[in-house]
């Protein structure tokens, strides 16, 4: 399991959540960029159900999503009056205001982890405020890129391309940028979609 | 006919939804997956409806299919990677994966009072489900006779069902009385469907007095029917009788004057004017039927300019002179124009009985009289033979009905030129029926046929055509085979015909039964005679020279050498 990036912090949709990163002030080690970058996949925890509590399962649910956005937070920008002390001296003396400089990042739920396996599709439940978000394991990646049957599987990207967001067809493409290491044998039924998408985004629209 | 089965009971699940109405008033639409490809162009569908009080099937046939759901192209942008492959990494793992549009022509249902399709003008409702016609109701319904029966001629099955599934008899009754075409382009199989037609005609539930016209000489092969126990029954048996062009003949005083006018070509006014005083001039001095072509010459010197022509004949003046040798060249030379001799109708007519007159050899022109006498012949016989006017015992006596196929058709009726057949054949075909000559045509080119004689035969069988001309020309006489059957026309292969009109219940595209007897059309295999020369011919030139080389040479009193 990898270390904790940040949590959530905000929520626009049932799958379109909003995470702060770790900050300086919480935590020692800063997250990887790696580990925030665009088309990341990241793992949001879960509350335990219920119902799911006879049988321990394996792991705690999570949503399982992907970093599709980010945002910058600095309360300090537009102000621009005089300031008594520099910005070293700034975490002595107000703390408050290098925490309020935040780093957000726009988490898309592609799917969940029910405590015993991965799939893909809309989920039932929704993260709760504070929830960790974790970046996947390369395995946890392929696990949840499989079916039952082991074949290759991309369900969530007809729902992504349905949101008409302009950052989607990028994101897909990085997503099957990705999944190409990930899966060598692949190769071409990924290639397949990848001409696709990039005919759509990229040469209709210029042509 | 026997009355299909019309309740509402249907054992298979239906095959699509009714859509909605189509373009014309009498199409609706309907939408099917149809996984099984059941659903041909040419396909019979039927919806249920309520008609006089009861559920009755209404059939249809499919007349176009659209696909209204199809994988993205850019699914298929590997041909290695098949489309479902890509659908089912998205998610869609359904086998569903196409859907189309169907229209379908409404036919109606079957009433046997008028023996004949009868549209209820009932559209299916929006949502109704639409069944597949089951093989055997079909087989009760396309055909007005079954197969085997007393004038059926069973020539093929449905071309969208497994072979022999749907077996089709045309009703003999209806093409020998109201005429028959078979219009294909070469090599479409046309003689081979004649062939079958024929073989139909003898078979022992038949026994039709039939003719052929047969100019390639390609029928003979129906003489193995005689030996072939499928067509006996009994002490029944039937006859093929060949007439090659030695045996034809044709008494001279049977020509008509249009006859003998269109033999001799290129005669100037006063010669046309002169052979119809001679004509006239024969007939009335040695009787119709009864002059010979001598007294045919006499009659022209007789009726010709100057009277110094008796008293020395070899002084004729030079009409005279030219209309003689003009005759002399068109019927003294040919083996066919007799003085006495005549093909009795008798000889050429019998039930049971297929004469194959065979006129490889013969000169257009001569053909286009025979066929033209002969057409004529037969018809005034049967005429006199319907009013009584001829006994048993008189010569032309034909107490029965005939029906004659015609090979080249177009050679005989042409579109846009005169030939002396031409009025023979547009008789027969407008007044033939009420005296029992039915004709049957066979053409390779129906843009070069008479339209008038084309639409005169109202039972079509068109095979494939490719050629542009000919195709409008059938969709200008054949009024029966609708736009959506013209257009598959070039898609036809090897085999696959178009029937339609009187003799079958509604336009059918069918599959061509194998021939009981041999198929004596075919195409000479040139690779292979060449070979065989090498291997057959040449050795024995190669032994005849060398005999030669052997003998000595001789030089005759010219100086000549010779062997």
């Amino acid at each position: 399991m990898t270390d904790q990036i940040g949590a959530i912090v905000n929520s626009n949709s049932h799958i379109d959540y909003v995470c702060q990163l770790t900050g300086p002030l919480e935590r020692e080690r800063q997250p990887a960029t790696d580990a925030y970058a665009f088309g990341a996949f990241v793992a949001i925890d879960l509350p335990r159900q219920p119902s799911a509590a006879q049988g321990p399962p394996a792991e705690p649910p999570s949503l399982i999503g992907v970093i599709y956005n980010t945002l910058l937070v600095n309360p300090n920008f537009t102000n621009l009056g005089p300031r008594l002390t520099s910005y070293a001296e700034q975490t002595v003396f107000s703390p408050d205001l290098i925490d309020e400089t935040a780093m957000l990042v726009g988490i898309l739920a592609l799917g969940w982890h029910d405590g015993a396996r991965m799939q893909q599709g809309t989920p039932r439940f929704a993260a709760e405020v504070s929830a960790p978000v974790r970046t996947l394991t390369p395995g946890e990646v392929r696990q949840f890129h499989r079916d039952t049957g082991g074949s290759l599987t991309l369900r969530y990207a007809a729902a992504l391309l349905a949101l008409n967001n302009p950052l989607v067809p990028a994101l897909l493409l990085e997503i099957i940028d990705r999944l190409e290491s990930i899966f060598p044998r692949e190769q071409a039924l990924l290639h397949v979609m990848r001409d696709n998408v990039a005919w759509k985004s990229i040469v209709r629209p210029a042509g | 006919m026997e009355r299909p089965e019309t309740n509402n009971q249907n054992p298979e699940s239906p095959i699509g939804t009714v859509k909605g109405p189509g373009e014309a008033l009498h199409e609706f639409t309907f939408i099917a997956p149809d996984p099984e490809r059941q659903l041909k162009n040419g396909e019979f569908v039927y919806y249920t409806a309520p008609v006089d009080g009861g559920e009755r099937r209404i059939l249809g046939r499919i007349t176009a299919r659209a696909a209204v759901k199809l994988f993205p192209d850019t699914f298929m942008a590997d041909p290695t990677v098949p489309p479902q492959t890509v659908a089912a990494m998205l998610g869609y793992e359904s086998e569903a994966t196409e859907l189309f549009e169907l229209t379908v022509t409404v036919l109606g249902y079957y009433d046997e009072r008028l023996n004949d399709f009868t549209n209820p003008r009932v559209p299916p409702q929006g949502g109704a489900p639409i069944f597949i016609a089951e093989d055997e109701w079909l087989t009760a319904l396309l055909s007005r006779v079954r197969r085997g029966e007393l004038g059926s001629a069973h020539i093929g099955d449905l071309l969208s069902r497994d072979p022999g599934a749907v077996p089709v008899a045309l009703d003999v009754r209806d093409f020998t009385g109201t005429h028959l075409a078979i219009i294909a382009s070469t090599g479409s199989g046309k003689s081979y469907l004649a062939g079958v037609l024929l073989e139909e005609l003898m078979m022992p539930y038949n026994r039709a007095a039939a003719l052929v016209i047969d100019p390639h000489g390609e029928y003979d092969t129906l003489q193995q029917t005689q030996n072939l126990p499928q067509f006996r029954d009994g002490s029944y048996g039937p006859k093929v009788r060949i007439l090659r062009p030695d045996d034809l003949r044709v008494r001279i005083s049977s020509l008509t004057l249009p006859d003998l006018r269109y033999l001799l070509t290129n005669l100037s006014e006063k010669m046309h004017y002169q052979l119809g005083r001679a004509f006239r001039y024969a007939q009335r001095t040695w009787g119709e039927d009864k002059y010979t072509l001598e007294q045919l010459y006499m009659a022209v010197r007789e009726v010709g300019d100057g009277a110094q022509a008796e008293e020395n004949p070899n002084d004729v003046d030079p009409t005279t002179g030219a209309l003689i040798w003009r005759l002399g060249a068109a019927l003294g030379g040919s083996g066919i124009f007799h003085d006495f001799e005549n093909i009795e109708l008798d000889e050429l007519f019998q039930p049971g009985m297929c004469t194959l007159v065979q006129l490889n050899e013969v000169e257009q022109r001569q053909q286009q009289v025979i066929v033209a006498t002969l057409l004529r012949r037969v018809y005034q016989a049967r005429i006199d033979t319907q009013r009584g006017k001829l006994q048993r015992e008189d010569r032309n006596h034909l107490p029965f009905p005939v029906f004659c196929l015609l090979e080249e058709a177009h050679n005989f009726a042409p579109a846009n030129a005169d030939a002396v057949s031409s009025d023979a054949l547009k008789t027969i075909l407008s007044e033939g029926r009420k005296f029992g000559v039915g004709v049957g045509l066979i053409s390779q080119r129906p843009g070069r046929l008479d339209s008038d004689v084309l639409s005169q035969c109202m039972t079509q069988c068109i095979m494939r055509i490719t050629n542009p001309i000919d195709q409008n020309r059938i969709a200008e006489s054949v009024e029966s085979v609708g736009r959506d059957m013209l257009k598959e026309l070039p898609a036809l292969s090897k085999g696959q015909v178009i029937v339609s009109g009187a003799s079958v219940n509604t336009p059918l595209m069918l599959r061509v039964r194998t021939r009981r007897t041999e198929h004596g059309g075919q195409d000479i295999d040139a690779p292979d005679e060449w070979r065989k020369w090498f291997e057959n011919e040449q050795p024995a030139r190669a032994a005849d020279n060398a005999l030669l080389l052997e003998k000595e040479l001789e030089r005759d009193e010219d100086g000549m050498l010779w062997a």
